[in-house]
């Protein structure tokens, strides 16, 4: 016979770890711990049976799996945080002694981790690191906006300022910008590299000064590891389709600057950072991938991704256009938009460097505006709302300039992110677009009401014909009354059935009949399937009546603006 | 003793450099404003500074002697100059013009003050040429331009006057001063670089001090400080300090070269370029799932549908954050420059980041259940017919809920007992009501005797039990029914009162009242002394069964003979009060249904069977298969069970449609079908077929919800249902007072 199996000493007890006992085994501090589990990527799980686990108390704590706190004990990274700590120590003491010497001779030594190994950890090839990129997209992004301040390093700042640029001249340089989508939150952006879809938000053009809902140290410690995820993807990207990393463009060096190392370099980054000039390339012609997402498998392509010619037509979009951008508008997120479909794109050379034609230019096609109306036009050239630009991205196509003339009420602009399933509300604009008509809801109206009229007309003159053949009836069974108001019988009329409605009265009685026999298993299931579908469809009705509501108000004010 | 030797170096190096100083200062006459003042107030230095007449001895003897005789020092200096100013002054040229100063300019002149003869003050005296005068003294008057010499007169004074050659003209007066001897002898003086006072020996003769040999005295008579005993710290750490220098080998002057520091964000190589295998750790990593796609929504121009109306806006602040569907509020703006800031994006991304490290994750399979396979696969209803499938008569004429209904044996007439405290008795096929009869209280039960040889009824009204002949269809028959009567009579008349029931048995041809009774067909009057809930009979025709549940443990069901006028009590001890009873349709087995099962009783071994648990909490109604091997039970709970008695004490199948309380259930006796009635207004049919085979499990499958009956509130909807003995017609009595026949 075998020993007794004791409780709580195998299985599911073992398997995992609360946090507390966990910082306990690893003798840090829960911000340590904090740190090394963002780092590491550890996260808690749930346990399928947590009365087992807590020893039969239901008390809701963070588990972790003990093979995970088992393997972050073998961090090395872990010996930074000692190693860290040690250097505070050393530094409070220098501080307290007043001992400047020894300061400078502590801070000059300071630990610093490098995450190189566990992004390789974390991300054994390159395209699970591209699969999970989008957070750190978004949070270099993000904290590329930050103003330098106590908390928040000018040194990390910089770096994501610096990646985050380099990611977009990649974007540009392969033409792999997907969509694009202006939110209230900021401009989404949806790219395809090497086969994987890589969507991430950035905030709108505004200084995000100093937060105080958010712990800067979270997501601090979180950009850490993203910037290095971001640099090495970077890093690969580049050198794999070519390009010179860091990104090198063509300047020409003017005499004023040639002496000054500093300021030259400066202006290099701004030049860069003005994304508007193409980066060199590799002489030497590497033959390891020209167009990967083309030709790896085309079998897989779904429905609604492109064709290899359709997809080469999509990104030579603006190829040929000259855009000129009016300074209200935010220069970044367009140049980039229209870089990355072939398009020529200038400001204001006062605004920002990297400045190639200026407004007075005769060949420039479109000029983006956001204002309501601007003094000096020119003939040859189409003044144009920013929206255009970003709803010719998402239609894929060119769409008409007159909807969003200089100072002309817009059409919706619609996310593309929304994939229209069965039983979903697509709203009308919607529909035209996949139609291939536009859509404009000032013009439209404009249009209706005349068809309307017409209609109207229509309808009356429709009205009046039965109502004519009605009261024909009517005032001659009314003649015919008043002739024979003796007893009669009137002919009955036979009721006729519609076969087609019956049959589907049966078949919905059927139904209703055997979803009663659903066993009692299955039932809560069933339920909660049709509840969600009701609830749906409860909320596309709510829309499409509020729809209605719109289009009859807006009907109205128009008439009453006719009148 | 380090820092003894070091003060005495100190003192040393001191007095060498007021040595020097001397000497610089001794230069000029006219001291500079800066060192006047410094001699004001470092008292030490006058011997040194100014007053450079007084020889070396004086400044050792200063030197020798304590700080206390300073002041008289200085009171002595300022004797001193004067005296020196007398001399200077004793050559003094004469007057030739008036243009020569009268005023002695030194007498003007001390140490610490600026010339006040003039008071304009430190500017350009070029500023008064056009003036008269030249500024102004000190009482305010103007100081007039002395005449100036016209050029022949300066040629005739550069002849006439011995003293041409030094006079000099001062500015600020605009006065000729002649320059004395010493004045001369001071320029020359300087001209030469020599020492400006000629009386000044710049090499005097080195008095040393601190002598090599040992004096008696010490120099100072200060007690040595404790300090100078111990090893100073901080000596002792530079010295550390400079030994570990050189223990780094480092050149102790040049500052430390820093090393370049390792930078944190290099990715100028491919840490992807070797792929190694992914460890075990990874084949279980659950990836965190990506952020939401933005909807149209969320768009800065959105759709006019997506925005919020007042009252969506209102919902929405005044939910909590947590609790919003969205999280933000559709907003329209004309124009992109227009959009603002949005205040959460920082918070959305930190609620993001802290939902990648903190959120526990789990796989959870997400079952895409297609919810038509859900949906079990049956016989079609078409293919089980005949079935009721519409209402095709209304009975009207109770006035108030109708409590129950019976059928005759054969299927022509129907009798229904109401809670307006009749009983009527209606045709089928025409719907009409043939008789009623009306007692004192509501009636709770009416049944029909299953024996069509027969043509009895008994009603039940609140405590009596009335048995009726009811004296409509075959005459025969109903002549029959009253000979059966009369034999009852004739047999016996002994009556106990005191029992639980007391039977009266109503005569032809005796009292009014009485008589009155039996015109109406009211045979026996069986008086109980609870309350009677239900009445069934046995398939014979002969025993009858009374229910009330109020009667406790003995007297809640009571058996009764009718050809014998027998009464008895089946149950001596009971446990829980009996709802309903039910006779099997061909075995002598009693059903007892309690609140929670059902017990079965052989009554010929006069034992208990089986015992039926019924998942259920209160039963309300109980129906027997025709075959007599299957029941259905219908409960408070919505919960219809059937049972298969050869199977298992638990229910074979347990249905759920009624939304709620089932009132009663019934089977039909020739077709398989049952039904149940409910309160939610509905009688539902179903097929239920049960096989000979007893391999085969008995087919349940509703076929048809019949719908009709109003809800009353509490009274309820569907109070009983019953199937016509030969076609597939059901019977449903509703609280709406009306009885309505399915076909």
């Amino acid at each position: 016979m075998g020993r007794m199996k004791k409780k709580g000493e195998s299985g599911a007890k073992k398997a995992y770890i609360t946090r507390r006992k966990a910082v306990q085994k690893l003798q840090v501090s829960l911000k340590d711990f904090r740190r090394l589990c963002i780092l590491k990527g550890i996260y808690p799980v749930e346990p399928k049976n947590k009365s087992k686990v807590g020893g039969g108390s239901s008390q809701n704590k963070t588990y972790y799996l003990l093979s995970d706190i088992q393997f972050l004990s073998h961090e090395p990274i872990l010996w930074k945080f000692w190693e860290f700590k040690i250097f505070m120590r050393k530094m409070s003491r220098a501080r307290g002694r007043n001992d400047r010497e020894a300061l400078e001779n502590v801070r000059s030594n300071q630990p610093f981790y490098k995450l190189d190994n566990i992004v390789k950890e974390r991300y054994p090839t390159f395209i699970d690191a591209l699969r999970d990129i989008d957070d750190a997209l978004s949070m270099c992004f993000l904290y590329s906006r930050f103003s330098k301040s106590k908390y928040l390093h000018v040194e990390l700042i910089n770096i994501c300022r610096r990646l985050t640029v380099e990611f977009m001249h990649y974007v540009i340089e392969t033409r792999s910008l997907r969509k694009v989508f202006i939110s209230i939150k900021g401009y989404y952006y949806q790219a395809e590299i090497k086969g994987q879809t890589i969507t991430w938000v950035v905030p709108h053009q505004f200084n995000l000064g100093n937060f105080h809902d958010a712990d800067y140290k979270v997501m601090r410690t979180f950009t850490e590891f993203y910037v290095t995820l971001l640099g090495f993807v970077t890093f690969k990207l580049y050198t794999s389709s070519n390009l010179y990393y860091p990104p090198k463009i063509l300047t020409i060096k003017s005499e004023a600057l040639e002496n000054d190392e500093d300021d030259f370099n400066e202006q290099i980054s701004d030049q860069i950072a003005a994304l508007n000039q193409p980066l060199l390339k590799n002489s030497i012609q590497i033959d390891e991938d020209i167009n990967p997402d083309e030709f790896d498998e085309p079998d897989l392509k779904q429905d609604n991704q492109l064709t290899f010619h359709q997809l080469v037509k999509f990104q030579k979009l603006f190829e040929g256009f000259k855009f000129f951008i009016n300074r209200e508008v935010p220069r970044e997120s367009l140049v980039f938009v229209i870089r990355s479909f072939g398009g020529l794109v200038s400001w204001e050379k006062t605004l920002f460097p990297g400045a190639t034609f200026d407004e007075n230019d005769e060949s420039i096609t479109h000029q983006i505006v956001d204002r309501d109306d601007i003094s000096n036009k020119y003939l040859n050239r189409y003044y144009i709302q920013p929206q255009w630009v970003f709803d010719c991205v998402n239609a894929r196509t060119l769409l008409p300039v007159e909807d969003y003339f200089i100072g002309a009420v817009l059409p919706p602009h619609l996310s593309p992110f929304v994939e229209d399933k069965e039983g979903e509300y697509v709203p009308p604009e919607k529909i035209a677009l996949n139609e291939g008509r536009s859509l404009n809801l000032a013009k439209e109206q404009s249009n209706e009401e005349n068809e309307e009229e017409s209609e109207e007309e229509e309808s009356e003159d429709e009205k009046e014909i039965p109502t004519n053949d009605v009261k024909n009836n009517q005032s001659k069974e009314e003649k015919e009354d008043q002739e024979k108001i003796k007893m009669e019988v009137k002919a009955g009329k036979a009721l006729k059935e519609d076969k087609k409605k019956i049959e589907e009265r049966e078949k919905a009685e059927e139904k209703r009949l055997a979803v009663m026999m659903i066993p009692k298993k299955k039932r809560r299931l069933y339920d909660k399937i049709m509840f969600g579908k009701k609830r749906k469809s409860r909320e596309v009705e709510k829309l499409v009546e509020k729809r209605k509501v719109f289009e009859n108000e807006s009907k109205k004010l128009k008439r009453q603006k006719t009148k | 003793m380090a820092k003894h030797e070091k003060s005495e170096s100190e003192s040393s190096q001191y007095s060498d450099l007021s040595s020097e100083e001397e000497s610089d200062t001794s230069e000029n006459d006219e001291c500079s404003e800066e060192e006047k003042s410094e001699n004001d107030f470092n008292t030490v230095k006058i011997p040194e500074s100014d007053d450079s007449s007084d020889d070396n001895q004086s400044v050792a003897s200063n030197n020798e002697e304590d700080e206390g005789v300073v002041e008289d020092y200085a009171n002595s200096d300022v004797e001193m100059e004067k005296t020196q100013l007398t001399v200077r002054n004793d050559l003094e040229p004469e007057k030739t013009s008036g243009n020569i100063a009268k005023i002695d300019e030194y007498e003007y002149d001390s140490s610490d003050e600026e010339d006040l003869r003039n008071t304009i003050g430190n500017i350009p005296v070029e500023w008064y040429r056009d003036y008269k005068h030249i500024g102004y003294d000190l009482e305010g008057n103007k100081i007039v331009k002395p005449k100036s010499k016209d050029e022949m007169d300066e040629f005739l004074s550069k002849i006439d006057d011995p003293y041409y050659w030094r006079t000099v003209k001062d500015k600020l007066t605009g006065q000729n001063v002649i320059l004395t001897d010493d004045d001369a002898e001071l320029i020359k003086r300087i001209k030469k670089a020599h020492y400006a006072d000629a009386n000044y020996d710049p090499y005097p003769e080195f008095v040393d001090f601190f002598t090599y040999e040992k004096m008696i005295h010490p120099v100072t008579n200060h007690p040595e400080t404790k300090a100078s005993f111990i090893p100073s710290l901080g000596e002792k750490r530079a010295i550390s300090r400079l030994v570990a220098k050189i223990k780094r080998k480092k050149h102790l002057d040049l500052p430390e070269v820093k090393k370049p520091k390792d930078d944190r964000f290099n990715f100028h190589y491919d840490i992807w370029s070797s792929e190694n295998a992914p460890s075990k750790r990874l084949l279980r990593y659950i990836p965190a799932p990506k952020m939401k796609l933005p909807t149209h929504a969320e768009s800065y121009n959105p759709p006019p549908e997506y925005l919020f109306t007042k009252e969506e806006e209102e919902d929405w602040k005044n939910t909590e954050p947590e609790e919003r569907k969205q999280d933000f509020m559709p907003q329209k703006y004309q124009r992109l420059r227009h959009v603002p800031l949005y205040p959460n994006f920082v918070r959305e991304r930190f609620e993001r980041c802290l939902d990648l490290y903190l959120c526990p994750r789990a796989k959870k399979m997400r079952a895409n259940v297609n919810p038509e396979d859900l949906i079990p696969v049956l016989p079609k209803p078409r293919d089980l017919q005949p079935f009721p499938t519409m209402l095709s008569l209304v009975y009207i004429g109770h006035k108030a809920a109708v409590r129950s209904i019976s059928i005759e044996p054969k299927g022509q007439f129907f009798i229904s007992g109401s809670d307006d405290c009749t009983v009527k008795v209606w045709e089928i096929l025409t719907g009409r009501c043939i008789k009623t009869f009306t007692f004192e209280n509501s009636v709770s039960c009416v049944s029909w005797c299953p024996n069509s040889e027969k043509n009895i009824c008994i009603v039940s009204v609140n405590k009596c039990l009335y048995v009726i002949n009811i004296g409509v269809g075959d005459k025969i028959v109903t002549n029959n029914t009253d000979n059966l009567f009369k034999q009852l009579i004739h047999e016996d008349e002994k009556v106990k009162d005191d029992s639980v029931v007391n039977w009266q048995i109503i005569s032809e041809d005796k009292e009014e009242a009485k008589s009155k009774a039996w015109k109406e067909g009211i045979r026996v009057i069986i008086k109980h002394r609870y309350e009677i809930k239900q009445l069934t009979w046995h398939y014979g025709g002969d025993y009858f069964a009374a229910v009330m549940p109020e009667g406790g443990n003995k007297h809640s069901v009571i058996i009764h003979q009718l050809s014998k006028k027998r009464s008895s009590m089946p149950f001596q001890r009971q446990k829980a009060p009996i709802q309903r009873v039910l006779f099997h349709p061909s075995r002598p087995f009693l059903f007892a249904a309690y609140q929670r099962h059902v017990r079965i009783y052989n009554l010929a071994k006069q034992e208990l069977t089986k015992k039926l648990m019924c998942n259920c909490k209160n039963l309300s109604s109980i129906a027997i298969h025709p075959k007599g091997d299957n029941l259905i039970i219908g409960s408070y709970d919505l919960r219809l069970s059937w049972f298969d008695l050869d199977l298992s004490n638990k229910p074979y199948k347990t249905l759920r449609y009624h939304k709620k309380a089932i009132r009663q259930v019934a089977f039909h006796p020739k077709y398989p079908l049952f039904a149940s009635a409910s309160d939610d207004g509905t009688v539902v049919v179903t097929h239920g077929m049960v096989y000979d085979d007893l391999t085969q499990n008995a087919l349940i499958v509703p076929v048809k919800v019949l719908r009709g009956h109003k809800t009353i509130g509490a009274e309820g909807g569907v109070l009983d249902c019953s199937f016509h003995p030969l076609q597939p017609w059901v019977f449903s009595a509703g609280a709406d007072s009306t009885i309505r026949l399915y076909a």
